[in-house]
């Protein structure tokens, strides 16, 4: 079923809507979920919990992209679960590695870290992608928005493994960089 | 800053970008960039004054109208002024609950007693929504106007509002009796003045949002002559049935003029200063009926500046070089009739605008004249529906304004007896048999449209694994002659119908 249909059955009230949503965009937020929460029961409260956001929020939302829309909803709602209930066999969820190699660009140990408004930094990351070529904007995506691993993106992408590693640490540093030039690192 | 700051940020990724790297995740390659959308906010006012016919006013009289029972006086009043008889009362509506409101210290947003008043709101929101216009009440008079009222452009950008216009004759109508409100009714579409209010009222509920989400009000307004008298019956049924509020002063006063003014800014933004400022109460005035719309809505996904670039506008007047915005659109439909291509982009929060694009030859005059337009005027599509393509769609910044007069205009659709000093009926509001007929209908709107949206969290046209993809059939849609514009509200209705003539560089 096209996006605008499922979008108007919530807006209907109609409760077919998630049974439609389910059908369509249950493995892609189920990936999201479990790359960031390590745990299948985890994962499923979690994309349980998208539905009934989604069920929520729409109206008043009316999303064009209902993909990015849900796919957003699971990202905070794991994240959230993640900090929450951070158990051991998160360590190797593969948003534990990636928010680790962030440090990369985050502020040096000691260093005395800026309050920075995070509809500022949100808008500078932004600019930042946009500046990047279009292959290292991927990856990053990837990696950081859809903690996928490195693997799945060398998949992706039909790139080397080692390939995909490099390419991410040149995007950190030169995230960084960025993020220096604009003052808020 | 910390490593999950940025993982914060991350989620504030524009959708387009989500979407361009979820194609390479399902494994459907597709190089093409997907693109961000734009803002419109657009207003706009009326003005119908009536003017004496027989000035023999009575200084006793039985209804003074500062000595109006204010009932209808209310906190939610938008605009209290020294000459302020009665504000309207708007529906109370929910406003629908921010998640900082149920955010604990330690950032946790209780969920449960969120969702709760989330339900609150969608209860609510049901009830309202029944309350929804029927295309069927109001088509007739926008086929008629829009073909009457956009016939001459001059070449001339305009920009017409049905909506505010239908507000404003139908107070008109409930102001006027025997045949001068008859010839009202009939372009009004209405059989009954019964009918009119139902439909009217319809209208205005189906357009009126106060929930935090959308603020959209048809505000409208009764202006009298504090020398004169008025029939409180039919003031209270412009209060009930129309919202409408009402002042009195001394006609041709600086202070009720600027009162005025301040009103009109108040209801539209501000985008019409201008326009308000030329319109002033003269000391025959016996009666001004004043109306206004106003909207503002935030692309559903934001056109990125970065992509904006000049391009040349074939306006009426020669070559325009003007900044042009981009934006691809996959799954909207691209639609076409004999003599037109037509597209559209969805505002956040419901409505939409339409962009029509006459063939080469043909001018916008023309084809609103053919009717050819009419199916989207009423909340139809046209003949032709093409999906599956990919649009490239440029589109000028614009920023444009009108002012009208509409007598002319509106004497040629059979509504004539107003106009005439010695048949205009004015009974039903005018004490005393004292007589009046309109002196003039003045509309003004203004539409302005670039690549800023709301602030607010974007979300993004873009196609995801399993919806159709692009048939690999691309189009161009190109607004770079004069076309045409329609702003629809959520149910459908026409709000704004515009011509673009020629655009004007901004700075």
């Amino acid at each position: 079923m096209e996006d605008s249909k499922i979008v108007e059955m919530y807006w209907d009230r109609n409760e077919e809507a998630i049974s439609e949503t389910k059908l369509k965009y249950e493995n892609y937020l189920s990936k999201i979920a479990y790359n960031i929460l390590a745990d299948i029961e985890d994962s499923r409260e979690s994309v349980n919990d998208t539905y009934l956001r989604a069920w929520y929020s729409m109206p008043p939302h009316k999303p064009d992209s209902l993909s990015a829309f849900l796919g957003k909803i699971t990202r905070r709602i794991s994240i959230d679960i993640y900090r929450k209930k951070n158990s051991k066999k998160r360590a190797g969820s593969e948003y534990a590695i990636s928010l680790d190699e962030l440090y990369d660009c985050a502020s040096a140990e000691g260093e005395p870290e800026k309050e920075i408004d995070s509809k500022i930094l949100s808008d500078a990351l932004n600019r930042w992608l946009n500046s990047v070529s279009e292959d290292t904007r991927n990856i990053f995506i990837c990696r950081y928005f859809y903690c996928d691993s490195i693997r799945d993106i060398a998949d992706y992408t039909g790139s080397s493994r080692s390939k995909i590693k490099s390419s991410l640490h040149r995007a950190r540093l030169s995230l960084k960089d960025y993020l220096i030039k604009e003052e808020l690192l | 800053m910390k490593p999950e700051d940025i993982m914060n940020s991350v989620n504030d990724i524009e959708d387009d970008m989500l979407n361009d790297v979820q194609k390479i995740r399902t494994k459907k390659k597709n190089s093409k960039p997907w693109i961000k959308f734009v803002a419109v906010a657009a207003c706009l006012c009326i003005v119908v004054g009536a003017v004496l016919g027989h000035f023999h006013f009575n200084p006793i009289e039985p209804v003074n109208p500062s000595a109006l029972p204010s009932t209808h006086l209310h906190s939610n009043a938008p605009v209290m002024n020294p000459f302020s008889v009665s504000n309207a009362v708007y529906p109370a509506m929910l406003k629908y609950p921010s998640e900082d409101a149920f955010r604990s210290d330690n950032g946790e947003v209780d969920w449960v007693a969120y969702t709760n008043a989330v339900t609150k709101w969608h209860e609510d929101f049901k009830t309202r929504n029944k309350n929804v216009a029927s295309s069927g009440d109001y088509s007739s008079f926008v086929n008629s106007t829009t073909k009457v009222f956009l016939s001459d452009t001059k070449g001339e950008n305009i920009v017409y509002s049905p909506v505010n216009v239908y507000m404003a004759m139908s107070m008109l109508a409930e102001s006027t009796g025997g045949k001068t409100r008859h010839q009202i009714l009939a372009l009004l579409g209405a059989d009954s003045i019964e009918d009119l209010r139902v439909k009217a009222n319809r209208l205005w509920l189906s357009n009126y949002s106060d929930d935090g989400v959308k603020t959209n009000i048809l505000a409208n307004s009764v202006w009298m002559n504090d020398n004169l008298s008025y029939n409180k019956d039919t003031l209270d049924i412009l209060a009930e049935k129309y919202y409408a509020s009402s002042f009195s002063g001394t006609m041709g006063s600086s202070e009720y003029n600027s009162a005025l003014h301040n009103w009109l800014n108040e209801q539209t933004g501000g985008l019409l200063k201008k326009q308000a400022e030329g319109l002033e109460f003269t000391s025959d005035m016996v009666l001004s009926l004043a109306s206004t719309v106003y909207f503002k809505g935030g692309w559903e996904s934001e056109f990125p500046e970065h992509l904006t670039k000049p391009d040349i506008f074939n306006s009426v007047n020669g070559k325009t070089s003007i900044d042009f915005m981009y934006q691809m659109l996959n799954g909207t439909p691209l639609y076409s009739d004999d003599d037109y291509s037509a597209t559209t982009l969805s505002f956040k929060n419901g409505g939409k605008m339409w962009f029509i694009l006459p063939d080469e030859g043909t001018s916008p005059e023309a084809l609103i004249q053919s009717g050819s337009i009419n199916p989207i005027l009423n909340g139809s599509t046209p003949k032709n529906t093409h999906n599956g393509h990919l649009i490239h769609f440029y589109m000028p910044k614009f920023d444009i304004v009108s002012s009208s007069e509409l007598s002319d205009y509106t004497r040629q659709l059979g509504v004539t007896d107003v106009f005439d000093e010695n048949k205009a009926d004015f009974s039903p509001i005018l004490a005393d048999n004292m007589s009046a007929y309109v002196s003039s209908i003045n509309h003004s709107a203004r539409v302005t449209v670039d690549e800023k949206g709301c602030t607010a969290a974007a979300f993004t046209v873009i196609t995801a694994e399993g919806t159709m993809m692009p048939d690999g059939k691309e189009i161009e849609f190109r607004l770079n002659r004069p076309f045409i514009f329609v702003i629809t509200s959520d149910d459908s209705t026409p709000l704004f119908v515009g011509v673009v003539n020629n655009v004007q560089p901004t700075s």
